[in-house]
């Protein structure tokens, strides 16, 4: 055990650095030290139309909602429900991704076998797949007059237009997104590491647990921090799979679209929490990542 | 990199962000005519398209289909169109507002009704209105927010009103509805597909759903609430004499009759 004292000074002069750099959000223009200056110049400026075009649209938002109708849309009951289904399905649809992803990204990094291309391929088709193609198709093989979902009805489970059904689309959507970084993080680790830890008598559990886990620990995360994301951004697929009732199923991109059917203000204080409160927690995160990848070091 | 390679690519940089600033907007072609038109009139106005097209040679209709607000709020922050054909007498007036439309340059052009729509295999058996308050059915409605939902709320209560219909019958039905669809093509396809046992829709849409083995009960007139289409031409519009050729078509005898034929009733003039 080494309190924090006694840690050396490099890390934390890097993590302070961050810190900084976190306030500073133009001194990536900076020129960087050292010589070729005027490439250096050139390169920072390149980036920043597109980052421009990124941003403009969210302050556009930003700007037209004041704050008093934020708080006021926040007092609403309905804006409440829908927040609170928003976060209650994407953490478990989050949860369900890393527990049924991690398995298929071991299979694609480690293994290699006949189909594997194909199985690759068909990770990634929910990602290019508009989310609703994705909902008439979680509808048609779900639904109560569905494929399978018929049998479900026959046994008393009907799946449309529950809080699961909204899980399922948003896992239908999202999990590529992990299962692509998580695979990527676990390719990275070298198999000399793992040869080593086999040597030293490591079984296959302890291998994942004590060797893997931890060397992939960051492609993991952000992997789910990404889907965890396209989860909570999920229309398509939730409305015509899972409907819209509120409390119920009714998600945060729901109640915007049906805000803007009454008026646009509605609809803008509605985008400007889902932002505000998606960005936070996609910062919160992220420095919970620094923090780690710091101490891992 | 070199640095030769480098400056090229700099420039060839440079080159697509100024020509993706300097795009000079496209000239409208006066030989098409863009209508911006509720989602429930769809299957009327792709027929009043085609025959209006192959009656007048060389015209092109632009259809823009979706919920009244939304095309509303379009107009209103400058989509370019030619007609409006809102399902809404008020979303007229957001576009009136935003000074797109004149206020004395709007023809009420149609009406429509409510029907109850029952799916092929319901779980329960659905006659009458009245059976939409059985236990365990699920239901499809439009949302509250949107037209269709407004109308059909004002049925439920004007039911529950008129004392012919079960005590509470307007919540026993909202405790069925299992989704509060977007508009009314979604509340048809839940139908459709059978995920639930019934919906409230347009008499237009259901007409459009007649091949399939859904069962139509008709709702009273006098318990919901005048649905009318309100037509308007755009202000500034780029094809003005294309547009009024459309208008005249769409009052003239064959217009009225495809507005029919998809389950409308046309106003006289």
């Amino acid at each position: 055990m080494t309190s924090p004292a006694a840690r050396p000074r490099g890390p934390r002069r890097t993590s302070e650095r961050a810190r900084i750099r976190l306030f500073q959000p133009f001194a990536f223009l900076d020129s960087p030290p050292g010589g070729r200056r005027w490439w250096g110049t050139a390169w920072r400026a390149l980036s920043l139309p597109l980052l421009v075009f990124l941003a403009l649209p969210i302050l556009g938002l930003i700007l037209r909602a004041s704050p008093a109708l934020v708080l006021e849309g926040l007092a609403q009951p309905q804006v409440r429900d829908a927040l609170q289904v928003s976060f209650q399905t994407t953490l478990t649809a989050t949860a369900l991704i890393i527990l049924s992803g991690t398995p298929i990204a071991l299979l694609l990094a480690r293994e290699s076998f006949r189909g594997k291309r194909l199985l690759e391929t068909l990770v990634d088709l929910p990602t290019v797949l508009p989310p609703s193609v994705a909902g008439v198709a979680l509808l048609i093989t779900l639904g109560r007059r569905g494929l399978i979902g018929a049998w479900f009805a026959d046994a008393g489970l009907e799946l449309a237009f529950t809080p699961t059904a909204v899980v399922l689309a948003q896992t239908f959507v999202a999990a590529p997104f992990y299962i692509r970084a998580a695979s990527l993080g676990f390719a990275a680790i070298s198999r000399e590491i793992e040869e080593a830890a086999q040597l030293d008598g490591a079984g296959s559990w302890e291998l994942f647990r004590f060797v893997i886990l931890p060397l992939s620990t960051s492609a993991l995360l952000s992997g789910a921090v990404m889907s965890w994301a396209r989860a909570l951004g999920e229309f398509g697929a939730t409305i015509l799979f899972a409907g819209n009732l509120p409390g119920r199923t009714q998600t945060m991109p729901l109640a915007i679209y049906l805000g803007f059917e009454v008026s646009l203000t509605n609809a803008l204080t509605l985008s400007v929490l889902l932002i505000g409160t998606s960005f936070m927690a996609l910062l919160i995160v992220r420095a919970a990542m620094a923090q780690m990848a710091e101490n891992g070091s | 990199m070199p640095r030769s390679s480098t400056a090229i690519l700099f420039v060839v940089l440079a080159a697509f962000v100024l020509a993706a600033c300097a795009g000079d907007p496209v000239e409208d072609s006066p030989a098409s005519v863009t209508i911006f038109a509720a989602a429930s009139l769809t299957s009327a106005f792709e027929e009043l398209a085609r025959q209006f097209k192959s009656q007048t040679p060389g015209a092109e209709v632009l259809l823009n289909l979706g919920g009244s607000q939304q095309l509303a709020q379009q107009l209103a922050f400058g989509a370019p169109a030619d007609i409006f054909v809102s399902a809404d007498r008020r979303q007229l007036d957001v576009v009136i507002e935003s000074g797109r439309i004149q206020a004395d340059n709007i023809r009420l052009l149609a009406s429509n009704q409510l029907v109850i729509l029952v799916a092929p295999q319901a779980s329960h058996l659905i006659l009458e209105a009245a059976d939409l308050t059985r236990p365990g059915l699920k239901i499809a409605l439009a949302a509250e927010e949107v037209p269709l939902g407004q109308y059909t709320r004002a049925y439920l209560r004007a039911a529950e009103a008129s004392g012919e219909y079960p005590p509470g019958f307007s919540d026993r039905v909202l405790v069925n509805v299992a989704t509060f669809e977007v508009n009314a093509r979604a509340v048809l396809g839940k139908v459709l597909l059978g995920e639930t046992d019934a919906g409230i829709v347009y008499a237009s849409d259901a007409h459009s759903a007649e091949e399939s083995a859904a069962v139509v009960i008709p709702i009273p007139v006098s318990l919901t609430p005048e649905i009318g289409y309100w037509v308007a031409t755009i202000e500034g519009s780029h094809a003005a004499s294309l547009s009024k050729a459309f208008l005249d078509f769409l009052f003239s005898d064959s217009g009225r009759r495809i507005l029919e034929m998809n389950g409308l009733m046309a106003v006289g003039e």
